[in-house]
């Protein structure tokens, strides 16, 4: 199974806080193989109970919460474009779901910066802002 | 989803519409799905994107460094996709080629032609105007199409047997053909070299510069040598690709061969039922021992 967009951002809190997989198992009381198949998209999103442990092991912000949370309801969001949103404030659903809904003519692939730029361009001419 | 049905969808979408001038507004396209149109300048291999605002609609950006023509016919495309409702289908190949181009991409190709051009607004202007490239370019300039685009809808559209080749590397990419030439079964396998007896070879390497020839119609087709064949044809040196014009100058002579062609295949029955005769085939005589 392809890696899932919530799979990665997961992996990469963990990886920020210089967790191993058993070590954050430990820390949310989660079997850190079943933590390993979420980060692999073998597993979806974990119930809310598990999700409470796991973040909280993971010391995550209010927007990485609310991006996670928006990750595990939204699967069509790329990987790498989730990855990137972890890193900037300002990257709202709203916006991952604009990025998300490109439909692209030609072979060139912006990079996921750009994307969300041109989301927040496309979301400023759409409601009459530019 | 076939090029066939993205081609009638597409005249069922322009009539809905309601387009009846020309150059085609390309802004009525997007009203019945509130979207709009914009510009920015991108890579030159990104000719443009959609992107959806839930709630408001979607955005179509075009690539500004792009020509008018390509930009026109790029808006109709993302149309294409918007209408036939077919997801993206870019990443096996560069947009700019046929070559192992996805069907989604080819039907929105198709969409947007029509769109562009469509069909009854471009018989009107076309007519029975001469098929070569100064038509193309007076048609092109009237609808803002490119001149690929145009030349393609020309060919395909005459009541005439002719057809219009687009080759590229000194070989064929494809071949668009008139109802009278698909019916006289005239074919180009896609990827076949582009002949040397032809003028489209001459102007790539550089031994014929007017681009006009007539000549013996097996030049391009096999089994044609009784057909006089009028080509034109133009070379574009950057992209390496040759653009044809074929018309046949007598319609006879293409009804000579689709006459030809029936009576091989008539002759060739064998194996098939014998005509009704009237003569019940039994009681043979014959009893089983």
């Amino acid at each position: 199974m392809a890696e899932s967009a919530f799979g990665a951002v997961m992996r990469l809190l963990r990886e920020r806080r210089g967790l191993s997989l058993r070590e954050l198992g430990t820390l949310a009381d989660t079997d850190h193989a079943y933590i390993a198949k979420i980060e692999r998209g073998e597993k979806e999103a974990p119930p809310e109970e598990t999700f409470a442990r796991l973040a909280r092991s993971l010391r995550t912000s209010a927007h990485e919460i609310s991006l996670l949370r928006f990750l595990g309801a939204t699967p069509n969001i790329a990987p790498d474009l989730a990855v990137h949103a972890v890193g900037d404030l300002e990257v709202t659903p709203e916006l991952l779901t604009i990025a998300a809904s490109t439909v692209h003519r030609g072979a060139g692939r912006p990079s996921p910066a750009e994307l969300i730029v041109r989301a927040k361009r496309a979301k400023r001419i759409m409601e009459g802002n530019e | 989803m076939n090029e066939f049905e993205a081609e009638l969808k597409a005249r069922r979408f322009v009539q809905e519409v309601g387009i009846t001038t020309i150059p085609v507004d390309l802004a009525k396209y997007l009203a019945p799905f509130k979207g709009k149109i914009a510009e920015d300048q991108l890579d030159d291999d990104e000719a443009g994107y959609t992107m959806t605002v839930a709630g408001r609609g979607p955005l179509i950006t075009l690539n500004a460094n792009d020509r008018e023509a390509r930009r026109r016919f790029t808006a109709c495309h993302e149309v294409g996709h918007l209408v036939l409702e077919l997801p993206s289908e870019h990443e096996l190949g560069p947009g700019w080629s046929y070559f192992r181009r996805p069907l989604h991409e080819i039907c929105c190709d198709v969409f947007a032609a029509e769109l562009l051009l469509p069909y009854k607004l471009f018989i009107a202007q076309a007519g029975n105007r001469s098929l070569n490239f100064a038509t193309v370019d007076e048609l092109r300039i009237l609808f803002k199409a490119s001149r690929e685009a145009t030349a393609s809808r020309l060919a395909a559209t005459s009541k005439m047997a002719c057809g219009y080749v687009l080759s590229e590397g000194g070989q064929v990419r494809h071949l668009v053909r008139s109802a009278a030439l698909r019916a006289a079964n005239a074919w180009l396998p896609p990827g076949s070299p582009v002949p040397s007896q032809s003028a489209a070879h001459g102007l790539r390497v550089g031994t014929d510069f007017s681009g006009e020839r007539t000549h013996a119609g097996d030049v391009w087709f096999d089994g044609w040598g009784d057909v006089e064949m009028i080509e034109s044809s133009i070379f574009i040196r950057g992209y390496d690709q040759t653009l044809t014009l074929l018309s046949c100058a007598d319609q006879d002579d293409v009804d000579a061969i689709s006459q030809k062609q029936r009576e091989e295949r008539s002759d060739g029955d064998d194996g098939l039922l014998k005509p009704l005769d009237g003569q019940l085939p039994w009681p043979s005589g014959k009893r089983r021992g």
